[in-house]
């Protein structure tokens, strides 16, 4: 079986020792990333504090209840989207040879945000569960448009084509969105909720969070080997007999899932989708069932510390989580840019 | 070249037609508005403030500006503008409605439309006023000079002068002297804290006399309000909290979190039973008759 | 050959005429359209100097200003947006889709945040800063997409546009929550397209821009043919391709940002416009520029008009109209088109 592939494999086996190394490594800086976001914060904690609030928690004491309720929920929050988003993000680049692809430029969160903007307007008081339902529906509809527009233009989907209708597409809804906003009145309100902050995950919504992302992350690592296949080239994968097309509407339906998910907890937080899976390619090599977990756990890393700078830059004030992303971001997408655009 | 002349022709005989056509329809409609003006003076006010100092001192405008946000008179006013045209966005005036008002005389706030009184010159005689100088008292008051009702202007002050001393002595029975308050704002993602500076901090702190709570007089002065994280809640350690919460429902749902969370249930006035939940209107509304309504409402809270 | 390219020119003659005649009838609805209600021969009779007060005060400072100001930024834009698709080769590029408007946004939003106490000149300074800001991206864009072999390859340029659109709205974005809700509310309205500028001063302003860039585009219309045909065919036919590309395309930038620096964020104008353009007439641009700068007037001309007129009293801005009725009709034509 995967004649092919076994040659890398081996190579592949030998180096398995560099690889645990560099997971263990993650692993740890993951740890310790998520310990420094729930120590540092707009008040300062002692260390003996922070330890008994997560082992021994005493809701009586200020002090703890800061940690458990404010500072837990949303490092967890933090890490479980940005493992969404990355993940999301990967799973985009591999089933669409796109190296391009992620959830805020391809306009998949615009739609999750037209979304939500009609449902302020017109059911203002639904249920997280609910509004979390609909985000996804946007994130299902605007993606399907882009495909749809992409695939339009004489000469097929390439990844150059599906960034700009996406990008088009997102222009729509983001006005679309305004519209509706500046009619009913949401205009600011929105406008906070686009910018995005975890600062508002509690644990009731980790409750609905934390099984779903879980599940489609789990759900993408074992569609990962396919997916390596796909993104090697649609030759490769159909003669040893993957189903290209059911692997990539799986991929999409999970990176939708994850998307729109993250997006109706947290916001539109675009970029963390498209610089970590390139990360995680330059690490572990082009198999996806290792870039995956690796894409998770480097994007939690990267939401949790940009997430920590937001709150403690200028306190007590804190920036939005959106900005310290795209700082981060919009280099790497023009260094990228300028990488497939040589290729072209 | 006679091609292109049919068409110039052709365009102009469409134009004329069309304008004649439509004629009948609209011409009965532009006669009946230009009523000409009683010998009150017909006052159009661009500013939602000033407009609500006019009508504390019984006057109502023909015309006023409402609240972008609302896109509406602001709510506890509404009532008393029924009759008053509605003079689009303050940041946006409706010119074409305000010259249609034909008003006798134009109040304009210095902020927003200030830089360009010639346009409003044109309408009618126009006062600018700068709201950001001086007290409401001294808006009030000049306001009262150029509508010829100091007597009312002054009466109004003093009124709310002595309504003051009622409502800090209920609040001395109920929270004792000295206490420390601090007032915030819940919106959707922020909660926000009001410095000393208008529209929360006047009243508060000088007119009703209670202390700024630890952390306020640290807010940057020339702020309305500064945006903070929960977490710092307790430092502020007050006596007693005003809570203003936003209409909408994400905002009403943001503070029922809020309320929620062991943090705000261990806040000292929380425990003592000191939030005060207050509507945004009147209470951001720095205008003699928002303030005196906040003062109607902190007393019906106090004497409870 | 010569008799096809006659048809051509009679084609693109006629529409061309069509256009004007609907622009003008456009103009005149708009001029018809407010809060106070002036009847047609009333307008004719004010425009030729025979009205009262009111109406001429309506009629001359309030209406004709603004009017004036959609049409000339509705040209600039649609001519703009052809020229870029000419240039980048790419039938979904546009000024905004380039970054040009976040780049405009983000001018406004850095004056309302950080030169607050200079609004009694803000008539001349918020055009002033929109425009440069829309400058400077486009100037960030050319550097980034710039290749010492290759100059600008269309596509880099797309790319390049997206990203630094992307990183400016977050910024815009950042800013814009510090604002108070009134500030906020207007600096919104003016990031989709709200027709800010309403005085002769912004007439004047904007004029000699597209008086004189917009002929100017016309009169390159064979340059223009040869670079969105490909930079071997451009080279074939004698054309220094890397200079006029830089050239058109400061021409384009020039349009758009002086358009909206008065106009605020309209989109889509760009992208529709020389779209609908191109299929009356066909892909020369000799034929479809025009046209397409037509199209542009009468869609923002209609789009204002309604804007301020159906949704009162808070009227919606004309980006959004334009938006919400051109974008639809835009992933229809895409999709019709194979």
């Amino acid at each position: 079986m995967l004649h092919t592939l076994s040659l890398k494999e081996f190579k592949n086996r030998s180096n398995v020792f560099l690889l645990m190394c560099l997971f263990i490594l993650v692993i740890l800086g993951l740890v310790v990333s998520m310990f420094l976001a729930v120590t540092f914060g707009a008040k300062e904690v002692t260390f003996n504090t922070v330890w008994s609030a997560v082992f021994n928690y005493n809701p009586t004491l200020t002090q703890q209840q800061i940690i458990h309720e404010l500072r837990l929920p949303r490092v967890i929050g933090a890490a479980l989207v940005g493992a969404a988003f990355a993940v999301a993000g990967a799973l985009m680049q591999g089933v669409t040879h796109n190296p391009l692809a992620d959830a805020g430029i391809l306009g998949i969160n615009a739609g999750s945000m037209f979304v939500v903007a009609l449902s302020f307007a017109f059911f203002p008081n639904i249920p997280y569960s609910l509004l979390m339902l609909f985000s996804f529906i946007g994130a299902v509809l605007s993606t399907l448009c882009i495909f749809v527009i992409g695939s339009s233009v004489p000469g097929g989907l390439t990844p150059i084509r599906l960034t700009i209708s996406g990008a088009v597409i997102a222009a729509l809804l983001h006005s679309l969105s305004s519209g509706v906003a500046i009619y009913y009145d949401l205009s600011q309100d929105l406008a906070f909720w686009y910018a995005g902050g975890v600062a508002g995950i509690k644990w009731n919504h980790l409750k609905v969070l934390v099984p779903i992302i879980l599940i489609a992350i789990f759900w993408a690592i074992s569609l990962g080997r396919s997916v390596s296949l796909i993104s090697m080239g649609n030759d490769i994968s159909t003669n040893l007999g993957v189903n290209t097309n059911r692997i990539r509407i799986l991929g999409m339906i999970i990176a939708v899932i994850l998307a729109g998910v993250s997006v109706s907890a947290v916001g539109s937080i675009g970029f963390v989708g498209l610089v970590i899976p390139h990360i995680s390619r330059k690490l572990v090599g082009g198999y996806y069932q290792l870039i995956i977990p690796m894409s998770a756990l480097l994007g939690s890393i990267l939401l949790i510390l940009a997430d920590l700078g937001a709150r403690t830059l200028n306190p007590p004030r804190e920036l939005a989580i959106g900005i310290m992303v795209a700082l981060v971001g919009v280099p790497f997408f023009l260094y990228i840019a300028r990488k497939v655009g040589r290729n072209l | 070249m006679n091609k292109k002349l049919t068409i110039l022709y052709g365009i102009m005989l469409i134009l004329i037609l069309s304008a004649c056509g439509q004629t009948s329809s609209n011409d009965g409609k532009s006669a009946q508005k230009n009523k000409p003006g009683s010998e009150e003076p017909r006052i159009a006010s661009l500013s939602i403030h000033l407009t609500n100092d006019l009508l504390a001192l019984g006057i109502t405008p023909v015309g006023s500006v409402i609240g972008g946000e609302l896109k509406d008179f602001l709510p506890h006013v509404k009532d008393q503008l029924k009759d008053t045209e509605k003079l689009g966005p303050v940041k946006d005036p409706d010119m074409e409605a305000l010259i249609e008002l034909s008003p006798s005389v134009i109040y304009l706030d210095k902020e927003f439309s200030g830089q360009d009184v010639s346009k409003y010159e044109k309408i009618a005689p126009t006062h600018v006023f700068n709201l950001d100088e001086g007290t409401w008292r001294d808006h009030l008051k000049s306001v009262g000079k150029l509508v010829d009702r100091q007597r009312q202007a002054e009466k109004f002050i003093s009124d709310y002068e002595k309504q003051t001393k009622e409502v800090k002595d209920l609040i001395e029975n109920k929270l004792g002297e000295g206490s420390k308050v601090m007032a915030m704002r819940v919106t959707a993602k922020e909660l926000r804290v009001f410095s000393t500076k208008r529209p929360m901090g006047p009243i508060l702190f000088q007119d009703l006399g209670f202390k700024p709570a630890n952390g306020v007089e640290d807010i940057d002065k020339n702020l309305p309000y500064e945006v903070i994280s929960q977490e710092v809640l307790p430092d502020f350690d007050a006596d007693a909290i005003f809570v203003i919460v936003n209409g909408d429902d994400e905002s009403q749902t943001a503070f029922k979190q809020l309320e929620d969370t062991p943090i705000w249930k261990g806040l000292k006035a929380v425990k003592g039973k000191h939030v005060y939940v207050v509507p945004d209107q009147p209470w951001l509304d720095y205008s003699a008759l928002g303030n005196k309504m906040a003062l109607d409402n902190a007393k019906e809270i106090f004497s409870k | 050959m010569k008799y096809l390219m006659n048809a051509d020119n009679k084609r693109a003659y006629t529409v061309t005429m069509v256009f004007i005649l609907m622009s003008i009838v456009a103009v005149l609805i708009s001029l018809n359209t407010g809060t106070l209600r002036i009847s047609p021969l009333k307008v004719i009779q004010t425009l030729f100097g025979y009205g009262d007060f009111k109406s001429s005060t309506v009629l001359f400072d309030y209406r004709m200003p603004r009017i004036l100001i959609t049409m000339l930024a509705g040209v600039g834009l649609g001519i703009s947006g052809a020229i870029l698709q000419g240039l980048s080769r790419n039938p979904l590029a546009d000024p905004g889709i380039l970054g040009l408007h976040a780049g405009a946004s983000f001018g406004l939003i850095i004056f309302v945040t950080y030169f607050h106490s200079l609004d009694e000149k803000a008539s001349i300074l918020i055009p002033l800063f929109t425009f440069s800001g829309g400058v400077l991206t486009a100037f960030l864009i050319v550097l980034l997409a710039f290749d010492r072999y290759k100059g600008i390859p269309p596509i880099r340029l797309i790319l390049v546009g997206i990203a630094i659109s992307a990183g400016f709205s977050a910024i815009t974005l950042f800013l814009s929550l510090r604002l108070d809700e009134e500030t906020y509310s207007f600096a919104s309205r003016w990031l989709v397209g709200n027709v800010w500028g309403r005085d002769w001063i912004h007439v004047i302003a904007l004029f000699p821009w597209i008086l004189i860039l917009a002929p100017y585009a016309w009169f390159q219309s064979n340059t223009l043919n040869a670079l969105s045909l490909g930079d071997d065919v451009a080279a074939g036919l004698g054309a220094s391709v890397q200079k006029q590309r830089l050239l058109m395309l400061v021409t384009a930038v020039g349009l758009s940002c002086a358009s909206v620096a008065m106009a605020g964020g309209i989109g889509f104008i760009g992208l529709v416009a020389p779209h609908l353009a191109r299929r009356l007439v066909g892909p020369m641009y000799q034929h479809f520029l025009p046209v397409a700068g037509l199209i542009g007037l009468i869609i923002l001309v209609l789009a204002d008009t309604i804007g301020r007129s159906i949704f009162q009293p808070n009227a919606i801005p004309a980006g959004i109209v334009v938006a919400a009725i051109g974008a639809p009709y835009f992933l229809y034509l895409l999709t019709k088109t194979k």
